[in-house]
């Protein structure tokens, strides 16, 4: 079984200052820590419809002072197994971040566009992001993929490359499905 | 110009700008979302003579008009929300610069650091909100509601919050019952919801609590407060009601809890509530209408008490002015006395007892609402059909309900083609009496 550490996102993936790489990992580490012992977990990605198992460990030894909120803690967390999915599994080395009214919004390269490329947000694939701590009657992995394809579909985006990545952390366990 | 590495730094203090906020240092995150917005500025009008740049110049011209109005530049921000709106063939990044200029313009008037302090604000508000849908349950006005059905919906919703909160509150404090009255009070200014957004047609609303640390309050109460509509909505106002469920509740509340919980539901979400209430999922914004509360629910969940005359009590508010004299003697004088009566409670009946007419039995008890206050007098209802009589006398009420009532099923005997409300009505009707058709003859 492979064995892989969040922080390898640190070494495949640019767009993002690394320090913003650790501070999505501090919070997916945070999710993690509630439900698995000693920094490491057994974990299922299914990746297209095909399941990969490995054990992900992680980095504990960080302040949680200001990681409080179980909102947060579920969509930074998201976002960090995201991250880690499309460029250690999937080798997608850039992603692109662009400012949203309650957030912001991600676009995955396979190579990341030259400092010069003035069309630098062309030819992307679109990532639908979100995390779940623990499956309620309301809230469950399969009805959140769901979800966000519904997303996908609603922002005009049903025609461009697209997926949905979504992590439950107390299984624990990353979908990753290809919208189009 | 490079825009890329631009942006790329917009985006790192953006990041910065998000930090400082959860860390709740918004002077900090004023500032980094002010060099942003600089940077995003930059780059936005690099893109505006470049159409064939797509679709970079449309997405880097929404992210500049929100990242201004996350600094409280509104005017820049209205400059970026205007060119998207014009130039940008994106529907979906047409519909969100659309919500953005409603922003803009609600801010106008502020000062950057306190719109940019507001947008913040209200954005983290919105994120822990919950949506709700009134509509009218019959359509004579279109599909207008009032301001007494808002009115109505909002002081019952906000009744069962509040002692939703209460009882959460007090096990997580462990209040003792001497501290009780003080501690009502600091209910009352921690749980007050703020409407996050609103639309007509029919009546959309968004509500959450705030989430800042206020002065003083603990740790474990800021979580409550800034979760508590969300917690609420779940556990309480969209609770299907099953046996299993009436049961649970009965075991993690108190009898009176229980009643002060549920009773305002009951009226939001009865049969005969002249609207109904629809909430949307904020994952799926699909929408889901609250399932109505029959009267077997109300009568397994609530309590029903024997009630005398001095439960009726009387309410007093005096305006009374106070002064001290000479020699510290204290003189008061009052200037407004009023006294309000009023009650609202419910009786258990197994039979109809029609003036003129034999009683007729039900098939199973059911419980009748009445409300009392001093203007009008006693006024009956029953939850799962529409009906209200009122009277200044009980006994007359009573009867004259009862008449109503009666005089009701004989007319949906009567009626073949039945409406969607009364085929309703008719269901019910079933449900208690054995063989409604059996009265006419």
């Amino acid at each position: 079984m492979d064995e892989f550490n969040l922080n390898q996102t640190l070494n495949f993936l640019s767009g993002p200052p690394k320090e913003h790489i650790i501070v999505h990992n501090y919070w997916a580490a945070t999710a993690f820590d509630r439900y698995h012992k000693d920094s490491k977990a057994e974990i299922e990605f299914i990746l297209h419809g095909e399941l990969r198992k490995a054990i992900l460990n992680w980095d504990s030894n960080f302040s949680k002072a200001t990681m409080k909120e179980d909102k947060d803690m579920a969509n930074h967390g998201g976002v960090a197994m995201a991250w880690f999915v499309m460029s250690v599994l999937l080798n997608y080395k850039y992603v692109e971040q662009t400012e949203i009214g309650d957030g912001v919004d991600y676009r995955f390269l396979k190579t990341e566009p030259n400092d010069d490329d003035l069309n630098f947000l062309n030819d992307y694939h679109y990532v639908e992001i979100s995390g779940i701590l623990e499956e309620s009657r309301t809230n469950t992995l399969i009805g959140r993929i769901k979800d966000k394809h519904q997303q996908i579909i609603r922002g005009g985006k049903r025609d461009e490359p697209s997926s949905v990545i979504v992590t439950l952390f107390s299984k624990p366990i990353t979908i990753k499905e290809i919208h189009k | 110009m490079k825009p890329k590495l631009i942006h790329q730094q917009a985006m790192e203090y953006s990041f910065k700008a998000k930090q400082a906020i959860e860390e709740e240092k918004y002077g900090v995150a004023f500032g980094f979302y002010k060099q942003a917005a600089e940077l995003e500025s930059q780059v936005a009008e690099f893109y505006f003579d470049k159409p064939e740049l797509e679709p970079t110049r449309s997405v880097v011209v929404r992210s500049a008009a929100f990242m201004n109005l996350k600094a409280g530049l509104y005017e820049k921000a209205q400059k970026f929300i205007f060119f998207g709106l014009l130039y940008t063939k994106d529907d979906l990044i047409k519909s969100q610069l659309n919500d953005a200029l409603e922003l803009a313009v609600s801010l106008k008037n502020l000062t950057p650091e306190a719109a940019s302090g507001e947008f913040n604000y209200i954005n983290l508000l919105r994120q822990r909100s919950v949506h709700y849908i009134i509509e009218p349950a019959n359509f004579h006005f279109g599909h207008s509601v009032s301001l007494a059905t808002i009115r109505d919906f909002s002081e019952n919703y906000l009744k069962s919050l509040k002692a939703f909160a209460k009882s959460k509150f007090k096990k997580l404090l462990n209040v003792e019952a001497d501290f009780e009255e003080i501690f009502a009070k600091e209910i009352d200014k921690l749980i007050n919801p703020l409407v996050t957004n609103s639309a007509y047609g029919s009546f959309k609303l968004s509500i959450a609590n705030d989430f800042q640390t206020r002065e003083g309050e603990e740790k474990k109460i800021v979580e409550l407060k800034s979760n508590v509509v969300i917690k609420f909505h779940n556990e309480i106002f969209i609770n299907p009601l099953s046996d299993v469920d009436i049961k649970q509740i009965k075991e993690s509340y108190t009898e009176d809890e229980v009643n002060e919980i549920f009773r305002p539901l009951t009226k939001i979400k009865s049969n005969n509530t002249p609207y109904k209430v629809g909430y949307y999922d904020s994952e799926n914004l699909n929408k889901t209408y609250a399932t109505r509360i029959i009267n077997k629910q109300r009568e397994k969940l609530l309590s029903v008490k024997a009630i005398s005359q001095q439960d009726i009590g009387e309410l007093e508010s005096s305006i009374i002015h106070k002064r001290s004299v000479q020699g510290g003697k204290v003189t008061k004088k009052t200037i407004f006395k009023e006294q309000l009566r009023s009650y609202e409670f419910d009786i258990k009946i197994h039979q109809l007892e029609p003036k003129d007419v034999s009683p007729v039995l039900l098939n199973e008890e059911i419980l009748l609402s009445i409300y009392f206050n001093s203007e009008n007098g006693f006024k009956f209802s029953f939850a799962d059909i529409p009906l209200e009589y009122a009277d200044t006398e009980y006994d007359k009420g009573l009867i004259g309900f009862y008449t109503l009532l009666y005089h009701k099923i004989l007319s949906l005997v009567d009626t073949k083609d039945k409406n969607e409300q009364e085929f309703r009505d008719w269901e019910v009707v079933k449900r208690l009496i054995g063989n409604p058709n059996a009265l006419r003859k």
